[in-house]
């Protein structure tokens, strides 16, 4: 579970998240639309402990990120944009090490395979070093190496940018399996249309505030293509 | 968590090229190193079994000679070459391995460059030390520029920190790795010495397991200096190319400039006598208050008399049962031999100021003082030269003796006529040099491990809290 409660903070002047309160609890997706700059990878840096909040709290499975830091990414996994791996590894030796980083140390070669296979990876890849790997095979990987973890809580940073719309496809269906099966994911997002396809919430933030909730089920894509621009206007000067 | 860091950094260096290449060329390098120094080793050894052999038949079969012109007809001590010189032969091939035995006369000529023994420290030569003293370091920088920097400019650090991952296992992975690496290095390059060593007749020194271990512990203290270090810089820097070239003038400055620098400040500070210049003054101070014709010469020479001739209760030489000549040529040995002590005291004593000057400059490179204990622990330092020199005089003073007291109790009335011949020549014992034992060494090590100690708890330091800084501030880019 993810939560904040009243959750703030300022780069000096600059207030980059002004008093979120989110929570998105097992098997919900929470995807976060914004300009860049709006407060998503912020907030994300928040739960990640990354960040200390100027005011509020960010919780992930009931433990206070500020006080817990180490504690509260034992069941966190945390997918960026470019999942970074030791390019001299294959795919299997990197999710090993990530794996064993987890306290996973007694998973066996047939179990890692089997999570390169959940996460959509194919097996000849899992053998080949990752140097030649494209982005949406390293995704996979961090998949992978979030379901090594167990991970119960997800904090994506814009996974989907970069994808070609098949990979986007398939990387959207392997998260929707997750959340399926009982995980919490905030997924900061510009893709709109992924983001219906995913999210159990859509958020829509601007200059640091969360100025929209909506249920997907309830709008269309193109109504909230038109609600998220109308409250883009003007997102530039307020930002700024 | 440390060791799954430790390996798998392992199987990245194994895979990279680059790291590799630098562990090839220093290994080929040690190697070449060390057939080199058990070559001259031996070569050495073998010269010293033939020369000593020689001197002695030379000895033997001199005829029938005065046995006071036989101490001028002289013999020489030969050092030995040890076994450890091969890994770190220090001053070996700069302070030469004999010393000429003569009557009246300490010998300073195989002390050659007595001009500074600190200054031929500088002089590099191709040992197996040298290569771990300059490379190793160097190695340390290849493996670990990128060890913070790199993972930061790729992003994986960022990511193991969200995985949960702690600064200390971070440092400690990184670190145990490198170390695994350059402790094999260290390894390899001792057992290569140790193995050349026992496949020929070179003479162990005493303890010497206890001094390979030394050295062993040394070497890893050493480049676990530069293993913290490197990481420590790697942390504090943006990128690793700005790491790489901040611990390049590092090696520059703690490997080759710092020993050069501490060298000639201390030269400059506490320059040591010239060769011809201490020989001379050693002969003027030893013999002319004894055999010159000033009144005080004379007045010495008179009361040796006297007091002999009041010992034995006679009023002339010719009356007493014993050699004159011969009593009085001791009797000036005895009193050179004061003179001796004090100048060659004063001789050494300059060297140590010059070691304690260079000493001063391991606050900025810790070779220095890895140095002094490398060789201290090897046998090659000033402090075995000294060993052996002096013990080589305590066999002079010993061996003048026998042949005075020869012409003495033997000579009669004959005086300087008196002769003897092979048959004495060969009672006479051989210059056996027995080294110092580990305990003799280590009061001497003191000041050099505490330096050493102190690098290695600053490199520490840095490196911890490098670190931290560095992974909490790459948390909050």
């Amino acid at each position: 579970m993810l939560e904040a409660r009243e959750l703030s903070k300022s780069f000096g002047e600059v207030r980059a998240l002004r008093r979120l309160n989110l929570r998105i609890g097992p098997g919900e997706a929470m995807c976060l639309l914004g300009a860049n700059g709006a407060g998503k990878t912020t907030t994300i840096n928040l739960f990640l402990g990354f960040l200390e909040p100027t005011s509020g709290s960010a919780r992930v499975n009931g433990r206070d990120v500020r006080r817990n830091p180490l504690e509260s990414r034992k069941r966190l996994a945390y997918i960026p944009e470019q999942v970074a791996l030791y390019p001299s590894l294959t795919g299997l030796e990197n999710l090993k090490f990530l794996a064993e980083l987890a306290g996973r140390r007694d998973s066996g070669e047939e179990e890692l395979r089997g999570w390169l296979e959940r996460a959509g990876l194919e097996p000849a890849a899992a053998t080949r070093r990752v140097a030649g790997y494209s982005k949406g095979m390293r995704q996979k990987i961090g998949i992978a190496a979030a379901l090594a973890r167990r991970a119960t809580a997800f904090l994506l940073d814009e996974p989907l940018s970069g994808l070609d719309p098949a990979a986007a496809w398939e990387f959207t269906r392997i998260l929707r399996r997750l959340r399926l099966d009982g995980a919490a994911i905030l997924l900061a997002t510009h893709d709109i249309f992924r983001a219906m396809d995913l999210g159990t919430t859509i958020g829509i933030m601007k200059a640091g505030r969360l100025v929209a909730e909506l249920d997907p089920k309830s709008v269309s894509s193109a109504e909230l293509e038109r609600i998220y621009l109308d409250h883009m206007k003007g997102a530039g000067r307020e930002a700024a | 968590m440390t060791w799954v860091i430790a390996r798998t950094e392992l199987l990245q260096y194994w895979r990279d090229g680059r790291v590799l290449t630098v562990l090839a060329i220093v290994l080929l390098l040690s190697a070449a190193a060390t057939v080199t120094g058990w070559n001259a080793v031996s070569t050495m050894e073998r010269e010293r079994a033939a020369a000593v052999g020689m001197d002695r038949e030379i000895w033997n079969n001199q005829g029938d000679k005065n046995p006071h012109t036989a101490a001028h007809f002289s013999r020489y001590a030969f050092q030995p070459t040890f076994d450890l010189a091969i890994f770190d032969p220090g001053l070996t091939n700069h302070v030469g391995n004999a010393i000429w035995l003569e009557a009246h006369y300490r010998d300073p000529a195989a002390l050659r460059p007595v001009e500074d023994a600190v200054e031929i420290q500088r002089i590099a030569e191709m040992s197996p030390v040298w290569v771990l003293q300059v490379f190793a370091p160097l190695l340390a920088i290849v493996l670990l520029f990128g060890a913070v920097a790199g993972e930061r400019e790729s992003g994986t650090l960022r990511q193991l920190m969200a995985s949960g991952l702690r600064p200390a296992a971070f440092l400690m992975g990184k670190a145990a790795s490198a170390l695994v690496l350059l402790a094999a290095l260290v390894l390899v390059v001792m057992a290569g010495s140790l193995i050349l060593v026992r496949s020929d007749a070179i003479s162990p020194l005493p303890d010497a397991f206890f001094r390979s271990s030394g050295l062993v512990a040394l070497y890893i203290a050493y480049v676990a200096i530069f293993v913290f270090l490197a990481l420590g810089v790697s942390a504090l820097s943006s990128r690793s190319r700005t790491a790489l070239l901040a611990l390049a003038g590092l090696w520059i400055v703690t490997t080759v400039l710092g020993p050069r620098l501490g060298a000639d400040v201390a030269g400059a500070i506490s320059p040591a006598p010239s060769a011809p210049e201490f020989a001379s003054r050693v002969e003027k101070e030893s013999s002319d208050p004894f055999w010159g014709s000033a009144d005080e010469a004379v007045a010495r020479r008179q009361k040796v008399m006297d007091d002999l001739l009041a010992e034995y209760g006679v009023e002339t030489t010719a009356e007493l049962p014993i050699n004159y000549d011969g009593y009085l040529l001791q009797a000036s040995e005895e009193y050179a031999n004061d003179v001796f002590d004090s100048l060659y005291d004063e001789l050494w004593g300059g060297h140590e100021r010059q070691r304690d000057i260079t000493r001063v400059f391991a606050a900025i490179s810790p070779r220095i003082a890895v140095q002094n204990i490398s060789m201290a622990l090897a046998g090659t330092d000033l402090f075995a030269y000294r060993h052996f020199a002096d013990s080589a005089e305590q066999f002079r003073r010993r061996f003048v003796l026998l042949l005075n007291e020869e012409m003495i109790v033997h000579g009669g009335a004959d005086g300087y006529a008196y002769v003897s011949g092979n048959d004495f020549w060969e009672q006479n014992p051989d210059f056996e040099y027995v080294p110092p034992g580990i305990r003799e060494i280590v009061p001497n090590l003191r000041a050099d491990a505490g330096i050493v100690l102190a690098w290695l708890g600053l490199a520490f330091s840095v490196a911890a809290v490098a670190v931290r800084r560095g992974l909490v501030g790459e948390t909050a880019a």
